[in-house]
């Protein structure tokens, strides 16, 4: 089968949603243009702006897209092309856009309050203390899974190795030579990405054969300095960077897939059990950005919400911009599917998901005229510098928290919280050390589902507030309420089974992470669901009793 | 348009983003206009509480009008500014830049010497090699007589703002465009 085919079906059938299932959601929210948004009636110039969609859908959808949407379905390929391409497609259609809309209209009829904030405000202390455990053992996981995922690709394509350590040299000599010694914006972009493209070319006549672990290492000393460094020096000028590789890639790998209209030859079901475990619950959990991720609503709800300037945008915004993710899915997904199984599992075993996407890409790439080595390496390094990116945000995020746990316990206890509890070096250490950890046991294939399901438990968590503050509002619910069951019912699951799975196989440390998050998923649940009934059923008496008034 | 015009004039275009304040004096020195601007940038994740970075940027603005532009009048100014920066600029973990930009009024054509001094002047200063940001000086001579504005490299990036008359705006490509499509 060809692989343009499915894609030309999954373009079609999004669009067909978009414009029926996703106006019907739009109907039941009741969207209304003269509606004023917060973005108007709280605009403040920094945070509430309105802003047009078109700009709004680039910034919203720069921020749920990314490395994740790439690595989900190529590792879930394993149980055969079908079943992952139709949870791609009907999770996207009937639960992550719907996730993603219903979030992001909650947030804008709660003055933009963040879906994080409306729980935290429903669930009290004790809640916000367990999320913030909960987020922090979630962030590790990242950590984890994207360390070894790009130690991975290094390892099978040491010339994006190289590149990827002259491409760090690069954005900081692009940064100090903008910043500091005043080159204008448009020279100093076209030599930076000429430099960017000679980092490739160097990167292929030198690369550097490391072992993972030691790429491991080495990436959580970068993580650590990224994360403390100023942002000037390197994360601001490699974020702008970054931002043209990015381009290049999609479109040279779009272009060169409808030139090449590869031949699905993967396997289309492999099967219930494969390596990764049961098709009931591990894919719908190793597919989380790409076809459901609770991710999402916290940028809907965080950011987005806020500058939407009318409420009809939100269809193109939260359910749109969630379909577009899903089709970056399926593509991600025909790289794997037109592969045989056996290069599946050899690329799989020597190098992963990213590198099986480069050499997918790469390919893509020949029929524009670039060489494969050149395409591989090329794709390899974006998708390693996203990664990277992941890698330093979730540990900057990580110091965050662990600082405001102890913060938060000072409070509670009114003595002063050890400072060096709240050092920002400890913080960062101990987000990345324990990521490193856990990385160096080089799982990454158990690590990836148990990070899915905490991502995907946030999603559920998210549906179930919705589904309260529709019922609350006297509107149908069925179209959160039941994805939000079905949510709940794979992540306890795939906590359960992942935690035995690793168990039996001896993986003693992920199984002490997988229980964590399962106890404080569970208590976390429990007091959001009793506090958010609590309150239906005291504005429910409170009703009744004016109407008895 | 004399140097107290161009003043009333600077003090309504600065006014929009700085803290503008008459005869402000800077370690004992006067200065008949002094600017203030401090911009914080930051980028957050889903709450506005959860900060994974900030950086700060400071602006000051010292105007001083002269009768006539001498030398030594010029490298008086100059090390004065140097001097500021130590107690103007306070560097912390948050701090990116500082730019401290010293504006000349003067009412007669400055010699060619004074030019090339103002023209070739040039101060930065890192501090903790960079990790607490740095500081950059500008140097601009305004004659708003003549509608001339001189300055130094770092200064060529805000030279239009002290333009007295400022030039038309040139239309952009787009614009261009969009004209041509319309008519």
């Amino acid at each position: 089968m060809s692989g343009l085919l499915i894609v030309g079906v999954c373009i079609a059938l999004f669009l067909i949603a978009y414009v029926t299932y996703g106006s019907y959601i739009v109907k039941q929210l009741d969207l209304d243009d003269n509606r004023k948004t917060p973005a108007h009636t709280e605009q403040d110039g920094v945070d509430y702006v309105p802003t047009k969609s078109p700009v709004l859908l680039g910034h919203h959808f720069a921020s749920i897209a990314g490395a994740s949407p790439i690595v989900g379905p190529i590792t879930a390929a394993v149980f055969g092309w079908i079943p992952a391409l139709i949870w791609i497609v009907l999770g996207n259609i009937f639960i992550g856009a719907v996730h993603d809309i219903t979030a992001l209209v909650a947030s804008v009829r709660h003055k933009g309050k963040s879906i994080g904030m409306i729980i935290q405000d429903s669930i009290g202390v004790s809640g916000k203390k367990l999320f913030n455990l909960f987020a922090w053992l979630t962030l590790v996981l990242i950590v984890a899974a994207f360390l070894i995922i790009t130690a991975n690709t290094f390892v099978a394509e040491p010339a994006a190795g190289t590149a990827s350590l002259l491409f760090i040299i690069v954005a900081v000599l692009y940064g100090f030579f903008v910043y500091r010694r005043n080159v204008p914006t448009l020279p100093a972009t076209i030599i930076g990405i000429v430099a960017l493209f000679a980092c490739i070319a160097v990167g292929l006549a030198f690369p550097i054969s490391l072992s993972q672990s030691t790429w491991v290492l080495l990436m959580m000393v970068y993580i650590v300095i990224a994360s403390i460094a100023p942002v000037w020096i390197l994360l601001q000028p490699r974020d702008y960077l970054n931002s043209f590789l990015l381009y290049s890639l999609m479109i040279g790998a779009v272009v060169g897939l409808v030139l090449t209209n590869p031949t699905i030859q993967f396997s289309g079901f492999s099967g219930f059990k494969t390596d990764l475990g049961y098709l009931f619950p591990v894919l719908f959990v190793t597919i989380a950005c790409g076809a459901v991720s609770g991710f999402h609503s916290l940028v809907a709800s965080g950011t987005t919400s806020k500058q939407l300037n009318k409420e009809s945008d939100a269809k193109l915004l939260g359910y749109g911009a969630m379909l577009i993710e899903g089709l970056l899915a399926v593509i991600a997904l025909i790289t794997a599917a037109m592969l045989i199984p056996a290069d599946y599992s050899n690329l799989m075993k020597n190098g992963g998901p990213v590198a099986l996407f480069s050499a997918g890409v790469g390919q893509f790439m020949t029929t524009l005229g670039i060489p494969l080595a050149i395409g591989k390496s090329f794709s390899a390094l974006v998708v390693s510098a996203f990664a990277l990116t992941t890698l330093d945000t979730a540990t900057r995020l990580g110091r965050f928290i662990f600082a405001e746990y102890f913060d938060q316990e000072a409070k509670e206890t009114g003595k002063a919280a050890p400072s060096v509890l709240t050092n920002k070096w400890v913080g960062t250490v101990a987000t990345a050390g324990a990521g490193g950890l856990l990385a160096l046991s080089g799982q990454w294939a158990a690590i990836w589902p148990i990070f899915g399901s905490a991502n995907q438990l946030l999603g559920a968590i998210a549906l179930l507030a919705v589904s309260v503050w529709l019922a609350k509002m006297g509107k149908s619910n069925w179209y959160t309420k039941y994805p939000m069951y079905f949510m709940f019912a794979v992540t306890f699951t795939a906590l359960v089974t992942l935690v035995w799975g690793n168990l039996t196989k001896g993986n003693y440390l992920i199984s002490i992470f997988g229980v964590a998050l399962l106890i404080l998923s569970v208590l976390l649940g429990s007091l959001a669901n009793k506090s958010l009934k609590n309150i239906a059923v005291g504005r429910n008496s409170g009703k009744s009793q004016k109407t008895t008034a | 348009m004399d140097g107290s015009e161009y003043l009333t004039l600077l003090e309504k275009r600065l006014g929009h983003l700085f803290r503008v304040q008459r005869d402000y004096s800077v370690l004992e020195e006067l200065f008949h206009l002094y600017a203030q601007c401090e911009i914080q940038n930051e980028r957050y994740f889903g709450s506005k509480n959860v900060k994974l970075w900030r950086a700060d940027n400071y602006e000051y603005t010292l105007v001083r009008c002269y009768e006539e532009m001498t030398q030594n009048n010029l490298l008086e100014l100059t090390d004065f500014l140097k001097q500021a920066v130590d107690s103007l600029v306070k560097p912390h973990e948050e701090h990116m830049t500082s730019i401290i930009s010293g504006v000349i009024v003067i009412d007669k054509e400055p010699t060619p010497n004074i030019i090339r001094i103002v023209e070739r002047f040039s101060y930065q200063k890192a501090f903790k090699m960079g990790l607490q940001g740095w500081c950059d000086i500008r140097l601009i001579l305004v004659v708003p007589p003549l509608n001339q504005v001189y300055c130094n490299r770092k200064a060529k990036e805000v030279k239009p703002f002290y333009h007295p008359v400022k030039s038309p705006k040139k239309k952009s490509l787009i614009r261009k465009i969009r004209e041509v499509l319309k008519s």
